[in-house]
């Protein structure tokens, strides 16, 4: 059994290395596998993992996160994306690879977002499409485009065949393309 | 487009559908070690040690009168120069910068007084954002901002629910590995300690003893329920469960973004904002934000229009029997972009 987030949280506020443990018993390994997916290399994931608890312990407190999971998830994501982008080219190959592009499938190179705050648009809209979709669908796209989960995890995750989860993401991109014309962000 | 843009984009998914597909993944497959977690504490509690902490000081500055009371609890404060770790010297100087600007900051409001600001939301449920504290240089952005509802965090839902029942998929609060949330069936199966059931029987409400609640998540919206509504509403809660055999509550979060828009939509970068939940001397609901890396487009004007997000998302648990798991779903239902205007302080 583990500590509700909360308590974890208070650990954390009482600066008890105690809130350290109780998150890796809790998280670690999502923390783990959520940059796992990402990095190729060994050694890149567990630094990931070190930064990733160096800034959950610097920034609790103040901050108090509800949930804690999608906020130490997240550090654990940005922090692994980031470093793939860092690395050479011959890191970068592997799971990720094939996951950005399958992104590239609906958001080809010849779209207009060529900045970080129009990345931050297109995310909103992303956002949007995403609370239009059912829950099943909703479930395969954050899991195979934000968590970088493989085909084959989320058929063993939804009792699903590969071949089915492919179509569906498929579907779902073709969706996410319409989506994005209709609003303007690509041609 | 880039690749890494791209993948900024849909990293940049809401935190709500991120929690929503999490799914515990089993230690084996992790790969964890002892070893590593102590290399990791070992690195971290090193920094800790020596750690800038953000400490409450706004209890001491509200009650000497401080016009500025968020600028000031924001500062850093730094461990005794004899305590200080050398190979931090970077982090100490960063802060450093930082509190210096907290500190112009300051002294800026004392000397022009507080000019709070307020602009009412109708559209958010009657709501209000105000900002107390702003501060531009030209450089950095540091508002302290406080925001006030009436909207109840909590409220027992009680038009027709087959829609949120149709919607509401997601079993919520379970931290074990299992989708039955059963407690018997967990310690059945060896999960659950049986010290541990013992306990989590023993610290139900007393209506959940009543009434035989043995699941976790049943359990546990049930004591968020005791804690958040006043008594006659929890009753009337349980009157409707016991009545209809079903049970729906809504949890409302009204929230301001991390992301800060200017006049024309460009996002000013990345924040920091923290709620000030921890300082009693500052009123609930105050959150100060920070942003220290402005985009260009913002840097030297003479006045900064800026455009805070206020965000309503609602969160739908529904409860079916008193056998039942708790099922969720949450929506975004409403969103104000709020204009403001600070001036340059440096002229």
């Amino acid at each position: 059994m583990r500590l509700e987030d909360s308590k974890i949280i208070g650990l954390f506020f009482e600066r008890s290395e105690q809130a350290l443990e109780e998150l890796n018993r809790k998280y670690g390994p999502a923390i783990r596998k959520t940059t796992a997916n990402i990095l190729n290399d060994r050694l890149d994931v567990e630094e990931c993992i070190n930064d990733t608890y160096l800034k959950v312990w610097n920034s609790i407190p103040p901050q108090r996160p509800n949930p804690l999971v999608s906020y130490v998830c997240k550090i654990a994501h940005n922090l692994a994306v980031n470093r793939y982008h860092a690395n050479k080219a011959e890191k970068r190959s592997g799971n990720y690879a094939l996951i950005l592009d399958e992104m590239e499938d609906c958001i080809p190179s010849g779209t207009n977002v060529e900045t970080e705050a129009e990345a931050k648009e297109l995310a909103a809209a992303i956002n949007r499409f995403l609370s239009t979709l059912s829950s099943e669908d909703r479930f395969l796209f954050v899991r195979r485009y934000w968590y970088a989960d493989s085909v084959t995890d989320l058929a063993v995750m939804t009792n699903g065949s590969p071949n089915r989860i492919s179509v569906r993401l498929f579907r779902i991109r073709e969706r996410l393309r319409k989506t994005l014309v209709k609003e303007g962000l690509l041609s | 487009m880039n690749r890494e843009l791209l993948s900024k984009a849909f990293g940049d998914i809401d935190e709500s559908f991120i929690a929503q597909a999490y799914r515990p993944v089993p230690e084996d497959a992790s790969g964890s070690s002892g070893r590593s977690i102590h290399m990791k504490k070992k690195r971290i509690l090193t920094l800790a040690l020596a750690a800038i902490l953000l400490l409450s000081l706004g209890v001491a500055a509200y009650a000497k009168g401080w016009m500025a009371p968020i600028f000031h609890s924001a500062r850093y404060a730094f461990p005794e120069p004899e305590e200080r770790k050398p190979e931090l010297e970077e982090y100490y100087a960063e802060a450093e910068e930082k509190n210096a600007a907290f500190e112009a900051a300051e002294q800026y409001m004392n000397e022009r007084g507080p000019a709070p600001e307020s602009v009412p939301l109708p559209e958010l449920g009657d709501c209000e954002v105000t900002v107390l504290e702003r501060y531009y240089n030209g450089n950095m952005l540091a508002l302290g901002v406080h925001l006030e509802t009436d909207i109840p965090d909590f409220a027992v839902v009680y038009e027709p629910v087959e829609d949120i029942r149709e919607r509401a998929t997601f079993l919520e609060f379970v931290d074990l590995q299992d989708s039955d949330d059963d407690l018997d069936a967990l310690l059945a199966a060896g999960r659950l300690p049986r010290e541990l059931y013992d306990r989590l029987l023993a610290e139900r409400t007393d209506y959940a003893k009543k009434y035989g609640l043995h699941r976790q998540s049943s359990i546990t919206l049930d004591g968020m329920l005791k804690n958040a509504l006043p008594p006659e509403e929890y009753e009337a809660a349980w009157r409707l469960l016991l009545e209809t055999g079903q049970l729906c509550v809504v949890r409302n979060n009204l929230y301001v973004s991390d992301h800060i828009l200017m006049e024309d939509g460009t996002d000013l970068g990345e924040t920091n904002n923290f709620p000030f939940s921890f300082d009693p001397s500052i009123p609930p609901g105050s959150l100060f934000i920070e942003a220290f890396d402005l985009p260009e487009a913002a840097w030297g004007l003479d006045s900064l229009n800026f455009q805070l997000i206020v965000r309503h998302v609602q969160t739908f648990y529904y409860m079916e029997g008193l056998d039942g798991p708790v099922r969720s779903y949450s929506e975004r239902v409403g969103e104000a972009l709020v204009p403001f205007c600070v001036e340059n302080a440096e002229g």
